[in-house]
């Protein structure tokens, strides 16, 4: 397996964007990008040229883990929005982090990332059915929210 | 549709890693494995015997998947035996082998085999919501937490180590059963005994 450091340098912004889509939190987003590098140092035998199926694995077992629990229910701040590091007038950010977490992380691998919907149900152990359905409905929710037609 | 995509695209690409944060992580990345390095190997050996619980039950172990785990050389597992291995990064290292089962549903029963041979039949003692932890202290202090949850026909089980004098970091040991995942695909979620694992435990952890 290549050096930690540099799957960290090659991989960091993937991880920490889908850690992102996921909480929605900068701060959370950081903290589970913590610990998800720092599971690389634990697990050094992870099959070359599949590192970064890996860490996107651990991040949304780390993320679906992170939201479901009662310490993250009682103190994420709601409107704790991401604002995209320099917003400019057609980001279509703050419109996608306005979503529902299940929305956004879809939206994400759907399109930024390029995973297939069978791609995105392994990744997130749901149906491929359930990945289409979030992904048609973000869609609505995005063409309400955006006035646009997409 | 085309047009939205590489908004999408173009708006997440702007997005990246806080330098701060990216800081933070390389540097910890760092003394990690200078510091640490000792205490993190030993938990990677224990999570390649998680893996090789992964690979028998995708070879098809359903039931009384005979976990290898490992328990290092002290034996906490009568189906446990390490020996020997090769030479990597001049450090002489030891691989589980594979010589029973930690735990076996048999006859409607579910068993967990233990040091000196003892046998728990665990089947009342764990259900779907709840799950049963044998807790077993080693010779260097770590506290090994051995849960069971499920039923004879669908169970899971694994380690969390915890060292009571805080010198060392916690850890996730091995795991298996029908998912070693724990995962209940039907609910989109873990099942409801690793939640009273993490109950029980008081820590974040099983669930990695």
């Amino acid at each position: 397996m290549p050096d930690a450091q540099q799957l960290f340098k090659e991989y960091k912004n993937d991880v920490y964007r889908l850690a992102l889509s996921f909480t929605k939190s900068p701060a959370e987003a950081e903290d589970v990008c913590q610990t998800v590098f720092l599971k690389l140092l634990e697990n050094p035998n992870i099959t070359k040229g599949k590192e970064k199926a890996w860490l996107m694995q651990v991040t949304v077992n780390r993320c679906k883990s992170l939201l479901r629990s009662a310490w993250y229910k009682k103190t994420a701040p709601i409107d704790e929005t991401v604002e995209a590091p320099e917003v400019q007038s057609d980001s279509v950010l703050p419109a996608v982090m306005s979503l529902e977490p299940n929305y956004r992380v879809v939206v994400y691998l759907f399109y930024y990332e390029g995973y297939s919907t069978e791609e995105i149900a392994r990744l997130l152990r749901i149906s491929r059915s359930a990945v289409t359905t979030r992904l048609s409905r973000a869609r609505a929710l995005l063409r309400e929210i955006l006035k646009e037609d997409i | 549709m085309i047009n939205m995509e590489k908004r999408i695209k173009e708006s997440f690409s702007k997005v990246s890693m806080p330098e701060h944060c990216s800081e933070k992580i390389e540097i910890a990345l760092g003394e990690e494995k200078n510091i640490r390095g000792k205490t993190l190997r030993r938990i990677a050996m224990r999570a390649a015997a998680a893996a090789a619980a992964v690979i028998l039950v995708v070879l098809g172990v359903i039931y009384a998947e005979p976990i290898r785990a490992f328990a290092e050389e002290k034996g906490f597992f009568p189906t446990i035996k390490t020996q020997m291995a090769d030479k990597k990064d001049g450090e002489e290292r030891k691989q589980p082998e594979l010589i029973g089962y930690i735990v076996e549903s048999k006859n409607g029963r579910l068993y967990l085999n233990l040091i000196n041979r003892e046998i728990i039949d665990v089947t009342d003692l764990c259900s779907m919501e709840k799950a049963y932890i044998h807790t077993i202290v080693d010779s260097v202090g770590i506290t090994h937490y051995i849960y069971v949850g499920g039923t004879p026909d669908n169970f899971g089980y694994g380690e969390f180590m915890r060292d009571l004098s805080k010198t060392e970091e916690p850890g996730w040991g091995w795991c298996g059963g029908n998912d070693v995942n724990h995962w209940n695909k039907e609910t989109d979620d873990y099942y409801q005994w690793i939640y009273d694992v993490k109950e029980q435990l008081k820590h974040p952890y099983p669930i990695p």
